[in-house]
């Protein structure tokens, strides 16, 4: 997965094998638009790059990295089935990263975890899809911070179900089986729940594209299990009626 | 005063041909407009040539990305796709494909694009090596005005696993 901060300085964790749920990657960066890619940092064990520091953690599953700026950025680590979320911070372009852990509320476990969405002036939103005895969904950790501190704002039952925010505000998520969605223009605090006008049968969302409060495309799911299709859908209601975008 | 009028006579023819030359090269210089402007097909802009094309399948369709309200890059299994109209019509730009068998990304795809902004792409094909694979980055940088000729493959590759 890559993380460009413009259109020559990116990263990418670049995954080599996995190893019992430990999922063995490299750290490679580059600055020249990606025509040279320099190794420089590694997981223990493998991929055992000569001479590349091993400074990236071991264990548990790797979802990518988002850098903010040439220095500062943050990795994703995750054990499905487990309380705990871990994030990895580089200060120094990737060659070093530290850890901290963030809790989840008590009786939910993490299940997946793509990797932080950063902002500018030091906000940045992770979201969860989260098991627990009185139901599975999702729910967004938000920090204004830079990281030091995350709030868990409100989850709602949309496990596994897509998401997209174009902001610190504004959020929707799509449930899992359906065509349901979900909006927030707090932050995750408050839920709209939408069934929305679509001109064709879909059986659910497969991703969710805004560019505005307004303004959005989505992948919408034709078809059947054992033929699955897709289809272009746009919206300029903020989700509530969507019309087929293309001629397809 | 015949002389005079003689001149002034010949001025008089002068100033006719001159006239009836000036005329004759105003027509031709019409005419070659007129020749010109049949032959050359009126300007068209980006949006309107690629109007012009048939948009591209959206077999497979996995995401879109869109930049803004009218440009942006779509990708299936196997293609990736680049719009200026707002999504209505989509440009085949898929990257030339790489040497070798091509393995498919963990989630499915052959193709896994990068969007740098509405005219740049990173776009990663996965292809076999020996018992691992290699991921082959390429990039264009004119949002597929030139199509697949418009991509520069970048040298490095990564392993990955096959």
């Amino acid at each position: 997965m890559m993380s460009f901060i413009n259109d020559q300085d990116g990263w990418v964790e670049a995954f080599f094998q996995g190893a019992t749920g430990n999922d063995l990657v490299a750290i490679f960066r580059t600055t020249d638009g990606g025509k040279t890619w320099v190794p420089l940092s590694q997981t223990p064990i493998g991929p055992a790059l000569p001479n590349v520091p091993t400074t990236f953690p071991f264990f548990g599953h790797k979802s990518g990295l988002t850098l903010v700026n040439a220095s500062t950025g943050r990795a994703a680590v995750y054990i499905p089935g487990d309380s705990v979320l871990h994030l990895y911070v580089t200060h120094d372009g990737g060659a070093t990263w530290q850890g901290r852990t963030l809790s989840l509320p008590s009786n939910e476990v993490g299940i997946a975890m793509p990797p932080p969405t950063l902002f500018k002036a030091h906000g940045g939103i992770l979201p969860v899809d989260f098991q627990a005895p009185a139901g599975s969904g999702k729910e967004f950790l938000v920090t204004h911070d830079d990281g030091a501190s995350w709030q868990d704002p409100t989850p709602i039952p949309t496990y596994e179900g897509v998401a997209n925010f174009i902001d610190m505000a504004h959020v929707w998520v799509a449930a899992a089986q359906g065509t349901d969605l979900y909006s927030s223009s707090d932050g995750a605090q408050q839920w709209k729940k939408m069934t929305p006008t679509i001109p064709i049968h879909i059986t659910g969302f497969a991703q969710l594209n805004f560019i505005s409060p307004t303004t959005g495309w989505a992948v919408g799911l034709t078809g059947s299990d054992a033929n699955p299709k897709a289809i272009l859908l746009k919206t300029t209601t903020g989700g509530q009626t969507w019309t087929i975008a293309s001629d397809q | 005063m015949s002389h005079t009028n003689c001149i002034a006579s010949h001025r008089g023819i002068d100033q006719q041909r001159l006239l009836s030359l000036i005329t004759r090269v105003l027509a031709l210089l019409l005419a070659s407009l007129i020749l010109l402007s049949a032959c050359t097909p009126p300007s068209l802009s980006q949006g309107q040539r690629k109007t012009a094309q048939a948009s591209m399948k959206l077999q497979g369709l996995q995401a879109v990305q869109m930049v803004n309200a009218t440009t942006g890059w779509l990708w299936t299994q196997t293609r990736v796709g680049h719009t200026t109209n707002g999504g209505t019509i989509w440009q085949d730009v898929t990257p030339p494909k790489a040497a070798g068998t091509m393995l498919a990304a963990p989630s499915g795809a052959y193709v896994v694009p990068y969007v740098l902004n509405g005219t740049q792409v990173l776009v990663t094909t996965f292809t076999a090596h020996g018992s691992n694979g290699v991921a082959v980055i390429s990039r264009t940088e004119d949002g597929g005005t030139r199509g697949r000729a418009g991509y520069s493959p970048l040298k490095t590759c990564l392993l990955t696993q096959a």
